[in-house]
């Protein structure tokens, strides 16, 4: 993954990185491993003795920083600000209309059959993009991410992350139903409670699946 | 002769201490032995009352050496039946003396060959080995004379004679002793190349195993060209043991394995297979090598084979028709064969059932198609087949097992008090487990062990893998500081835990090997010690140039020098037969364990050629008691877990997390 244009704060990036790969706890070899190393390089970078070791020990870092940024989507822990969001960039991927299996209606017979198929297909996609927003912890929220990673981000993944982090505000937790969200839902009928919309979601599933029941049994 | 009657006493004074002059006198003497026999006699007849006993057991001795053999029969002869009448009339065994050998080879022929049907499989071993050794001791005339006794079916005079000997028993140990010995001293067996073809091709006893290292054997003595097969010979070698049968992809599993709650007996079954062991683990897994097989049509092909062909009848798998009831007393080694395992000790019913499963396979292979499997080994009749013969062909486990290193902590309890030398460890102890205050030009790169006895236990493990030099020192930081050394792993080579992610490479040159024991993990001569455990990875192997070579040891050499680059050793104290309580009060100290070392100068060139350093870590466990310490005594017991990472640096230093701690290259004091 390339860069689109160099990062401004590179040393930021890189406490970020090491911050996030982890000094702490976890079998996480590679990640300790690079926390070391690039702890290593940044604190040469600030606390060289002369001017002259600091700027070469900055080169050296800021080269590494890139070189590991370059690789960040395959980062353990949650380097990487899309990593949170792993699973659902895959299911969105995989629930792309075109996608659709019933897209195509067959005989007019089997019109109705298609067409409740397709709607059941579509609920449970939507449902399981609800399910899995749900999972998300609050720290897992990009928003509250080191600007300098992303400011790392090439144009389109924080063009991404901006989509994903409007899509979880779309959605509001129950748990987090704060005086402020109760004040905004009046303002904006567009914000919906997570499990209000996966339960939502289940009636509309639990019809169509009654209705294509239904219409199995009728054909048999 | 009568100054040697008047003066005995005086005479045999130092007899019995070696130093009398009687004997020395005797010879200088020249008389006849009949004579110097009868003035010993009359010597002690006089003087009687004044011999001690010692000395008159001296004398009888020294009569012994000048008397005739007749008169030596004669004594014998009453004296023996002296003693035999002294044994209760039903505990006398009666021999057919025309039954007996009468010359050395064929007596100790008859004695190995029984040994190898004894009922204790360890005992079998034991066999097998002497025989191997006979062969490299340059004496096959015993060898020659076991072979000539391949057809003996009873054994009443070297085994109980109203028991029944395990000839089946005897018949593979045999052939596995000479396959063993075609690969180690072809010519010892090479005379017998023909009769092992016809064994590996014997369709009227098709035993499975027997005839697969009867095959192996001749293969062998091909491959050393001690016998030089002509085309018939050559093409039945190749078809031996074989099924002529097209292979079929299995059928779906039902009825081809038995279930061991639901197996329901047939009534008309005249032999009675055990259902909770013999048929759902032995049984089912010899069924399921053909593709079509119904296991009631197996289980009928192998009663036949117990009742019909060997004679058995009757309900001996009861304990009161087992008829060497007392050698089943021995506690520390165990009669049954749970989950498809090998008994130590063979219960008769067993032992036939055992027989019966692979002469039955190889009876159906020349009528069925056996399975058809993938394109992979794994899963092929060869390799189910491979699994249960030796581990490591043509090794024995046994041929591993190598002598004790000579080092202190092997052989020693700690001097210091016990618990404080629990919590002690250092930078030397570490540096020791490397192998470092030796001088023999070598390194321990990989290597696990244990010593231990009733109130110490030590156990080290060693790994290693290449790292990239620039990030070393990050990762042994990372790596030391981790909370416990078991959340991270020094990978072999080919492990999911290797990295290789610029500028972080962690890659394994090692490899773990991984193995099931096969017939030979019930010899008790490999002391606990299984086949290799970690070799060079292939790549390492074709970067270096690598052979394996097994000449009492197992090594790696250069291809092109011939000079030793990996040493592999193993060691063992426990026979493995011994039972764990009473080594739980035994102050013997014992070790057991392997190491594979490298020469220093050769991975010194090899690092450099591969541009990377060597990770090495070095786990220490130490503790105040030793083998399974019991609930009694866990709240006094002490243990301690120690934990180092290093970095062997291509230019020969030792880095640790808190900087260099010496060098590897150079010798060390």
């Amino acid at each position: 993954m390339g860069l689109s244009k160099p990062p401004k704060d590179v040393l930021g990036l890189g406490r970020h990185l090491v911050r996030e790969l982890g000094f702490e706890e976890g079998v996480d070899t590679l990640g300790r491993w690079m926390a070391h190393h690039l702890a290593e390089l940044i604190d040469n970078a600030e606390n060289g003795v002369t001017p002259a070791e600091r700027s070469k020990a900055r080169m050296s870092a800021t080269e590494t920083i890139l070189k590991i940024w370059e690789h960040r989507a395959s980062l353990p822990r949650k380097a990487y600000p899309l990593a949170p969001y792993e699973e659902l960039l895959k299911l969105l991927d995989r629930l792309r209309p075109g996608d659709d299996p019933f897209r195509y209606f067959g005989l007019p017979t089997e019109r109705k059959r298609d067409q409740l198929s397709a709607d059941l297909f579509d609920g449970l996609s939507r449902l399981m993009i609800a399910l899995l927003l749900m999972k998300l912890s609050p720290e897992d929220e990009s928003a509250k991410m080191d600007a300098a990673a992303i400011e790392a981000l090439s144009e389109t993944e924080q063009h991404v992350l901006r989509a994903l982090q409007q899509w979880g505000e779309l959605f509001t937790s129950t748990n987090e139903s704060t005086e402020r969200t109760r004040k905004s839902k009046k303002g904006a009928a567009a914000k919906v409670h997570l499990d209000e919309a996966a339960i939502s979601l289940i009636d509309n599933i639990t019809n169509t699946l009654v209705e294509l029941r239904s219409e199995l049994q009728g054909a048999s | 002769m009568p100054f040697v009657v008047d003066h005995l006493p005086g005479l045999s004074r130092w007899l019995v201490q070696g130093e009398s002059p009687l004997p020395a006198l005797l010879e200088a003497s020249g008389m006849q032995g009949s004579r110097i026999t009868a003035a010993l006699i009359e010597g002690m007849e006089r003087h009687v009352d004044v011999l001690d006993a010692p000395t008159v057991y001296a004398l009888v001795g020294l009569i012994g050496r000048h008397c005739g053999p007749i008169d030596t029969a004669q004594v014998m002869a009453r004296y023996g039946d002296r003693l035999v009448q002294r044994i209760p009339a039903y505990e006398r065994d009666t021999w057919d003396l025309t039954d007996m050998p009468t010359e050395t080879v064929g007596g100790l022929a008859r004695f190995l060959y029984a040994l190898m049907g004894d009922i204790d499989v360890r005992i079998r071993w034991r066999a097998a080995h002497v025989a191997r050794r006979l062969a490299r001791l340059g004496d096959p005339g015993v060898i020659h004379k076991i072979v000539e006794l391949y057809g003996r079916t009873s054994e009443p005079s070297f085994r109980k004679p109203d028991a029944p000997f395990y000839w089946l028993a005897a018949r593979l140990w045999l052939m596995m002793a000479l396959d063993r010995i075609a690969a180690e001293t072809p010519s010892a067996v090479g005379r017998h190349g023909q009769w092992l073809l016809e064994i590996a091709s014997d369709n009227e006893f098709p035993h499975l195993l027997v005839r697969s290292f009867a095959k192996s054997a001749m293969c062998r003595l091909v491959e050393s060209r001690v016998l030089v097969p002509d085309t018939t010979q050559r093409d039945a070698l190749q078809r031996a043991n074989t099924s002529p049968v097209r292979r079929k992809k299995s059928r779906k599993p039902s009825r081809r394995s038995f279930d061991r709650y639901r197996h329901r007996e047939h009534e008309e079954r005249r032999f009675h297979f055990d259902p909770l062991d013999t048929l759902p683990y032995w049984y089912s897994g010899a069924v399921r090598q053909f593709a079509d097989l119904d296991s009631e049509e197996f289980l009928n092909v192998a009663e036949r084979w117990i009742v019909d062909h060997w004679g058995v009848q009757g309900e001996i798998w009861r304990w009161d028709q087992e008829s060497r009831q007392g050698r089943f007393s021995d506690y520390s080694a165990s009669s049954m064969h749970s989950h498809g395992s090998l008994p130590v000790l063979e219960r008769f019913h067993t032992y036939l059932e055992w027989h019966a499963m692979w002469c039955a396979i190889g009876e159906l292979m020349q009528t069925r198609a056996l399975a058809k499997a993938g394109e992979d080994y794994y899963g092929t009749f060869e390799h189910w087949l491979a699994l249960e013969c030796v581990t490591s062909p043509p090794l024995w486990l046994a041929d591993f097992h190598g002598s004790k290193p000579f080092e202190d902590r092997l052989w020693f309890a700690p001097k210091e008090n016990v618990n404080a030398w629990v919590e002690d460890v250092g930078n030397d102890d570490y540096l020791a487990e490397l192998g470092l205050v030796s001088d023999d030009g070598t390194i321990v790169v990989g290597g696990y062990y244990d010593t231990q006895s009733h109130n110490f236990m030590l156990s080290v493990r060693v790994e290693t893998a290449l790292v990239s030099p620039d990030t070393a020192s990050a990762l042994v930081r990372a790596l030391q500081t981790a909370d416990d050394s078991w959340d991270y792993r020094i990978p072999p080579a080919g492990h999911d835990l290797e990295i290789d992610a610029i500028p972080y490479k962690l890659m394994g040159w090692l490899i773990d090997v991984e193995h099931e024991l096969g017939i030979d993990e019930r010899d008790p001569l490999r002391y606990g010690v299984r086949a290799i455990e970690c070799r060079p990875s292939h790549k390492t192997e074709t970067a270096l140039n690598l052979k394996f070579v097994h000449n009492d040891q197992a090594r790696w050499v250069d291809a092109s020098r011939w000079n030793t680059v990996f040493v592999y050793e193993a060691w063992g104290d426990n026979r493995g037969d011994e039972r764990e309580d009473r080594l739980r009060y035994d102050e013997t100290v014992r070790s057991s364990g392997w190491r594979l070392r490298a020469d220093k100068e050769a991975l010194s060139t090899f690092l450099n050629e591969m541009g990377l350093d060597l990770i090495v870590e070095i786990e220490i466990t130490r503790r105040n008691k030793g083998y399974g310490y019991s609930r009694h005594d866990e709240e006094k017991t002490k243990q301690a877990r120690f934990d180092r990472v290093v970095l062997l640096r291509r230019d020969g230093t030792i880095e640790a997390a808190e900087g260099r701690l010496g060098t590897w290259t150079a010798s060390r004091p």
